[in-house]
């Protein structure tokens, strides 16, 4: 099984190459460049397009904007390639590459998004009731590092790649793989549109 | 700190001050009554990055994006009354790899991202503005302005 995964829901993107369980190569870039990813990684290893055997993409919460140009390319690759794919969130992604650790998302507008048990939630940083040591990772602990540090959070340095939702993890984390359409982004927030309904 | 301008050319060399301190990812709002020279303050930012496209005020189109090293967003926020998850998921992408300006920022209210410097416009009289700049990094105004904390 040849699997592809990548995660454009924050400002770091990442992708992995991952055959049976075994890593051929990791990217680390930006969501624009997701698709030379993917490509780069399959030259690297030799492989063809035709080689994949499934996708596994990541569904956030995140970026609106990086979320939805994920989304589309994993059911742009899915339909042309006729893979199967599966989401997994970013969150989980984050909190399997730093096990103990509260995964933290920057979500914009002074708020993050956190794993609330095992559901994405969205909370104001400086209201998270931290447990002290508490290790924070990903883009949201970095942005309000001072503030969760004065709540008792450890924070890793901002290079530690523990706060990156590194895509050999989704390849990892990946279940029920479908049809492209059936993954959904994880957007949290509930739009206006759904509330009033 | 405050800062008195008797000119747009002065409120633009102010703004080109300010603006050669930021940095992609930093959020500027612009307050101030109708006419006190806030477009004319983004504008002036936008020149001292390297903008040479005309920067006019978002008023009707909500946002512009100037492409630039990095890019500049410049956003007007006037016809807002707080900022709905959908209404947040088309300003998102403003904030994104950008400097960002917004001006009417106080529709948004604690709905936007860390506010790196805030910016108040106010008429003097017809010919002069007073501009106040507030950050929560005493160093930034520091670096900026020389410890001056006033002109008047």
């Amino acid at each position: 099984m040849l699997t592809l995964a990548f995660d454009t829901a924050t400002r770091v993107a990442t992708a992995a190459l991952v055959r049976d369980g075994t890593v051929l190569g990791e990217r680390v870039s930006r969501a624009v460049s997701v698709l030379e990813d993917a490509d780069a990684l399959l030259r690297e290893a030799g492989a063809e397009q035709r080689d994949l055997t499934a996708l596994v993409v990541g569904t956030g919460p995140g970026s609106f904007t990086g979320l939805r140009l994920g989304l589309a390319a994993a059911r742009g690759l899915a339909f042309a390639l006729d893979l199967p794919v599966a989401g997994v969130s970013t969150l989980h992604v984050l909190a399997a590459g730093s096990p103990g650790a509260l995964p933290v998302v920057d979500a914009g507008r002074r708020e993050v998004f956190v794993l609330d048990g095992a559901e994405p939630a969205v909370r104001k940083p400086q209201e998270l009731r931290l447990e002290p040591g508490t290790v924070c990772v990903g883009d949201g602990a970095l942005r309000y590092r001072a503030l969760l540090e004065s709540q008792g959070a450890e924070i890793p340095p901002d290079d530690d790649e523990r706060h990156l939702p590194r895509a050999r993890f989704h390849a990892a984390l990946a279940r029920d793989f479908g049809p492209a359409e059936e993954v959904e982004p994880l957007y949290v927030r509930v739009p206006d549109a759904e509330r009033n309904a | 700190m405050e800062l008195r301008s008797a000119s747009p050319a002065e409120t633009e060399g102010i703004a080109g001050r300010l603006a050669s301190e930021l940095a992609v990812g930093d959020v500027v709002t612009v307050s101030g009554e109708l006419g006190s020279g806030k477009t004319t303050f983004v504008r002036g930012a936008c020149r001292a990055l390297g903008i040479t496209s005309h920067v006019t005020s978002p008023t009707f189109t909500v946002g512009h994006r100037y492409p630039n090293d990095p890019d500049v967003s410049h956003l007007d926020l006037f016809r807002f009354r707080g900022v709905s998850a959908a209404e947040w998921g088309d300003l998102e992408p403003y904030f994104e790899d950008a400097i960002c300006f917004v001006e009417w920022p106080e529709a948004a209210a604690d709905a936007l991202p860390p506010v790196r410097a805030e910016v108040r416009l106010s008429h003097v009289d017809p010919a002069h503005r007073l501009i106040t700049l507030e950050s929560s990094e005493e160093a930034l105004l520091d670096r900026i302005f020389g410890g001056a904390d006033s002109r008047f």
